[in-house]
């Protein structure tokens, strides 16, 4: 067949300069609301393939790909492979070697303008079956839907679900001192309790502006209890409790209060933050906000 | 038990890897147990718990990775924490090994190789398109490994690629065979002189296996995806890939593999198939054998009818012969399952088929709705009989573990088989079972040892239950896995195993017709 016939292979060939390595020409697309430019100048502390996380004058932020999106403190820029970006070898992050001429501002702030309480539920239900069907097998949608505990297979990872759902449920039930034992419980760089903690200050947000309750201290005080050393998990805890969040659960918020049909893909985007990091948040709001609807705020 | 550790200092690994070494780390020999999380206070009290705390671990900070191995001796635990370790090196050396040039577009690829003919993409599907797009414009065939690509997008790239009479293989194309070369989910077969062109992955590998198998072999294996026959996308991949085969001299005998395409499409091919003089042998699994014959194929019922008829005509045996062999084989068939049913007891009645292939449990659903009757499905033939939950069985059950709701977050059952193992064990115990039925695949790219995932398995559940367990292994002997070994190990683990699934689907039938099914 002479249209498929495949000429013989040419790859390893060692005189093409590594793509970009001496020339990076990244093009900020977004900027975060609470980043302050005016100190460009900071130290690597981790880089993945979307994301690479730096301490600039003792702040966080983080360079992120399009994938993971807007947020408070994230820079989007228009790179698919971070892995280009200069200066990781020397574990140096010089945001001046990102252009910002035609970078927009991404507001992280929640406004609430509009929730019918009974439209609102109904919504929940909708996220709460997505968020069974859909979240990673790790995640902690099983407190959602207790078959989903059987994908957690070693003794290691049962022990793991079950102290997390012990300690979430005795937190929402009113025992903020749960706060210690569930800030830290968990796998990865942002352990599941955490954002369990992150997924339920939004929550407390969320319903003290429906409610005009005022939720600042309670808020603070659960920071408080779950900050660590740390930083990254510490971050969104941080911007949790301050009302912040990151564009894809904005998006997924704005859905849920103004536009059902909307609800699967913006859902189906949030889920796909971390591992299990967007499933663990989901299911934190969505039982929160459920037992606040019932009886108020526990605390 | 004793339990051994490490710590890493300030080394970060996403959440992902974690989870997946440490399950595979629990998997070595020996090792009862494994964790790999960072040293939070609470991460420390679940490890305690879980009887993995050492001494050293007490003082770690949040930011320090913990690896902890439990293990029945001290030495498996000693070398099941060094292979820990090494599979967390892996995993780092896979995502920042940079020796070798890689390219992070299409055009510095064509800087590399610029004879290249065709592109592989496998990208998230929202950009699929494009990149197929961008290949097609330097007139490359393509093969599109994404699944959900937006369909606006997919039938622009369809268009372009037939006005330019190029493949575009896919998108979801998870399976092709070019020039010798298995690409994606492929099998080791015989080059030959049968072509096949086919809208189903798993269909393309079993046919290509037993025809491999039978002595003969393949020129092209061109996959198309499934969404390639209906009425929307109007076969346009389908149709390049038969006038490639029909144009290529090396094919003497094509074959079509598909579910029951739409009526416009199959037309489309029958005017295709107007200027051709080669042999063709259709398996549109569950159409009317009229309309296959309508347009100039044979029609077969089955993916292995499709393979022992193309094999048939390329060996030049008669049309009667063909048939002697097949009566023959299928009154062995029905010898089998008269000897198999006295095994089973009254109130075993069921048949619960858990399967990797999309094309074989459908194949295994259209062979058993005439013998039997209905079967409950995840992918039913009949919307009405779709499983209310698709992790609990009802009646007869077929559920292909390859559909999204089971894929969500883990690897495809062809390659991590614990879902599956699971399941098969709660089938077991369900005293209402009298058939588990199971499909192997192997091949390039599907799990490398299948014998040892699931030879356990059979034998804890013939322990556990008095079900038989039937298993089709589709792949050959020069797959990585060798098909002989991995048939032998399900033998000798109690599975009865059969090398075709239709073969294997109607002995299932017959076993159940005796025990008074349809």
């Amino acid at each position: 067949m002479s249209q498929l016939d495949t000429p013989s292979s040419r790859l390893g060939v060692s005189s093409f300069p590594e793509e970009g390595k001496n020339s990076v020409n990244i093009a900020a697309v977004s900027i975060g609301d609470d980043i302050d430019l005016h100190e460009r100048r900071g130290v690597i502390h981790t880089a993945f393939r979307h994301v690479i996380n730096c301490k600039v004058n003792g702040s966080l932020v983080s360079i992120v790909t399009p994938a993971i999106g807007s947020g408070p403190n994230n820079i989007v820029v228009d790179s698919v492979d971070l892995t280009l970006f200069t200066g990781l070898e020397q574990n140096i992050c010089d945001l001046n070697s990102i252009d910002f001429s035609n970078a927009r501002v991404f507001d992280s702030r929640l406004v609430i303008d509009k929730y019918g309480t009974s439209e609102f539920l109904s919504n929940l239900n909708l996220l709460e079956r997505i968020v069974i069907n859909e979240a990673s097998p790790l995640s902690c949608a099983f407190m959602l839907d207790e078959r989903r505990g059987s994908f957690f297979i070693t003794p290691f990872e049962t022990n793991v679900r079950d102290c997390l759902r012990n300690s979430y449920s005795k937190f929402i039930d009113g025992s903020i001192e749960e706060v210690g034992l569930l800030k830290g419980a968990g796998f990865g760089l942002t352990p599941q309790g955490d954002d369990l903690i992150s997924g339920t200050l939004v929550a407390i947000y969320v319903y003290g502006l429906m409610k005009q309750l005022p939720t600042e201290g309670l808020r603070h005080e659960i920071y408080n209890r779950a900050r660590t050393s740390n930083e990254i998990s510490s971050s969104f805890l941080l911007y949790a409790s301050l009302g912040r969040v990151y564009e894809k659960f904005k998006d997924l918020l704005d859905a849920l209060a103004h536009d059902r049909a909307r609800i699967h893909d913006a859902a189906s985007r949030f889920l796909g933050i971390g591992e299990t990091s967007g499933a663990d948040v989901s299911t934190a709001f969505i039982l929160s906000m459920k037992k606040f609807y019932k009886g108020g705020l526990p605390w | 038990m004793v339990a051994k550790g490490a710590i890493r200092k300030g080394e970060y690994f996403d959440s992902v890897t974690l989870m997946l070494v440490a399950r595979d780390a629990s998997k070595i020999e020996g090792v009862l147990d494994a964790a790999i999380v960072m040293g939070t206070a609470q991460n420390k009290s679940i490890l305690e718990m879980s009887e993995m705390l050492l001494d050293e671990f007490k003082n770690t900070s949040d930011n320090d990775l913990i690896i902890a191995v439990k293990a029945k001796d001290e030495a498996t635990a000693v070398s099941g924490l060094k292979k820990t370790e090494e599979l967390l090196e892996k995993s780092r050396q896979k995502t920042t090994d940079s020796s070798e040039y890689m390219p992070k577009s299409i055009e510095s690829a064509f800087k590399v190789l610029p004879g290249a003919n065709m592109v592989i993409i496998s990208v998230a599907g929202k950009y699929a398109a494009e990149e197929a797009m961008k290949a097609l414009q330097h007139d490359l065939h393509v093969m599109i490994f994404s699944d959900n690509v937006p369909k606006d997008k997919t039938l622009e790239v369809k268009k372009l690629g037939r006005e330019k009479g190029l493949l575009v293989m896919g998108p979801d194309c998870g399976t092709a065979i070019i020039n010798g070369a298995p690409l994606g989910f492929a099998n080791v077969v015989n080059r030959g002189d049968i072509g096949i062109v086919s809208a189903a992955g798993t269909g393309l590998q079993e046919v290509s296996s037993i025809i491999s198998n039978e002595g003969e072999g393949i020129s092209q294996g061109i996959g198309t995806g499934g969404i390639d026959m209906k009425k929307e996308f109007g076969g346009l991949s389908f149709l390049t890939g038969l006038e490639a085969l029909i144009a290529d001299p090396q094919t003497k005998i094509i074959t079509l593999i598909s579910k029951p395409p739409h009526p416009e499409v199959l037309e489309r091919i029958g005017e295709v198939l107007k200027t051709n003089k080669k042999p063709v042998v259709a398996a549109f699994l569950g159409a009317d054998p009229a309309l296959v014959k309508s347009i100039g194929a044979i029609p077969a019922s089955s993916l292995e009818e499709a393979a022992l008829l193309s094999v048939s005509l390329s060996k030049g045996i008669s049309m009667e012969q063909f048939n002697k062999e097949i009566e023959e084989s299928e009154n062995k068939l029905k010898e089998l399952a008269k000897d198999l049913a006295k095994q089973l007891q009254p109130e075993q009645k069921y048949v619960r088929g858990l399967f990797q292939g999309g094309t074989l449990a459908y194949e295994t659903q259209v062979i058993l709705k005439d013998m039997i009757g209905d079967i409950n499905s995840n992918v039913p033939l009949d919307p009405k009989l779709r499983l209310a939950d698709s992790w609990r069985s009802v009646g007869h059950t077929v559920v292909d573990l390859g559909e999204d709701e089971f894929t969500v977050g883990r690897p495809h059952p062809q390659i991590d088989f614990s879902l599956r193992n699971k399941r098969i064990l709660e089938e077991a115990r369900d005293k209402s079972v009298a058939i588990i039925y199971l499909d192997v695949v192997i091949g390039h790219g599907t799990n490398l040892n299948p014998g040892e995932e699931l030879a356990p398995v059979i034998a804890e559940a013939k322990k556990v239950g008095n079900s038989l367990i039937i298993v089709s292994v589709t792949g050959t002997d020069r797959d990585p896995q060798n098909k002989s070994k991995i048939v032998k190990m399900y033998k000798d683990a109690g599975a009865v195993v059969l090398e075709r699934n239709a073969s294997a689907s109607r002995l299932t039938g017959y076993i159940l017709q005796k025990l008074g099914g349809k």
